[in-house]
């Protein structure tokens, strides 16, 4: 992934200290000035929200929102478990209850695997569209087993 | 994310430049389908064994045709999603799409079974 496809050129080699592996794939241009790029290209594609910092990925209400998600992720992942306990296979050959536990497995670590990958693919987009990712996780991903059981 | 792809290709020989050699993304995609495959598996045998058994209770009226239907079209749905969403990307971010969808299909497909049988009416 990180293979660089042309040879530096000699004078250059001072620069490797100064860069990371695979710079060059995303254009040569360090994370920061790169995030600056397409923020200031983020803004002038967005014309319904010319007052708002195009893009502002430290800004209050993004970590106020992420914090948020966490602790419903977190919730997520607890509901889960309770519901693990609620569910139960009534296979008796070796393939489906490996294959149920499994499945129940999964289904525990959804909500830390959903948020990992919304926190992650969606460090340089904005705002709204990780609060999408993260709120379509959230409905996705309601434990009804366990909430099914409570409310019965 | 996808701001990123386009400033790169500038520098790049060519546009949506696979970054992962195609046999491996091939293997990727095989391994998740068997994965995929057992919840829709389980989904379709649901929906082809469920109809005959409500109605050997009595109860053929009361199916629960859209949580079946759910069962069978979600680990189809997110497994494409998957694959679309990970368009572009480097072998990981794939792996974890990939991942997380099909942790929703296994999520989805408990809910489903237990919904169906909070809703199964009581019988006489």
């Amino acid at each position: 992934m990180a293979r660089t496809s042309e040879p530096h050129e000699p004078g250059l080699e001072d620069e490797d200290a100064l860069s990371w592996a695979g710079d060059d794939l995303r254009g040569g241009i360090d994370p920061l000035t790169r995030n600056r790029v397409n923020a200031s290209r983020d803004g002038d594609e967005t014309t319904d929200e010319p007052d708002v910092a195009p893009d502002a990925p430290s800004s209050l209400a993004r970590t106020a929102a992420t914090v948020l998600f966490a602790v419903l992720y977190l919730t997520v992942v607890v509901g889960w478990i309770l519901s693990s306990q609620v569910t139960g296979s009534t296979a008796t050959d070796v393939f489906s209850q490996v294959a149920w536990q499994f499945g129940e497995f999964v289904a525990i670590i959804s909500g830390a695997l959903w948020f990992l990958a919304v926190l992650t693919l969606t460090a340089e987009s904005r705002t709204l569209v990780r609060v999408g990712w993260f709120a379509l996780g959230v409905g996705v991903l309601v434990p009804w087993p366990f909430l099914l059981e409570v409310l019965a | 994310m996808s701001d990123v792809a386009t400033t790169a290709d500038d520098e790049l020989e060519t546009e949506d430049a696979p970054r992962t050699s195609p046999v491996v993304l091939v293997i990727l995609w095989i391994v998740f389908a068997i994965l995929y495959g057992y919840p829709l598996f389980q989904g379709i045998s649901n929906l082809i064994a469920l109809p005959p058994y409500y109605a050997e209770l009595g109860i053929g009226g009361a199916v629960p045709w859209y949580l079946l239907v759910i069962g069978v079209a979600a680990p189809v749905i997110l497994y494409l999603a998957a694959m679309l969403l990970g368009r572009g990307r480097e072998l990981f971010p794939r792996a974890l799409i990939l991942a997380v969808g099909l942790a929703a299909t296994n999520a989805l497909a408990l809910s489903v079974v237990q919904w169906a049988q909070a809703v199964q009416p009581a019988l006489k």
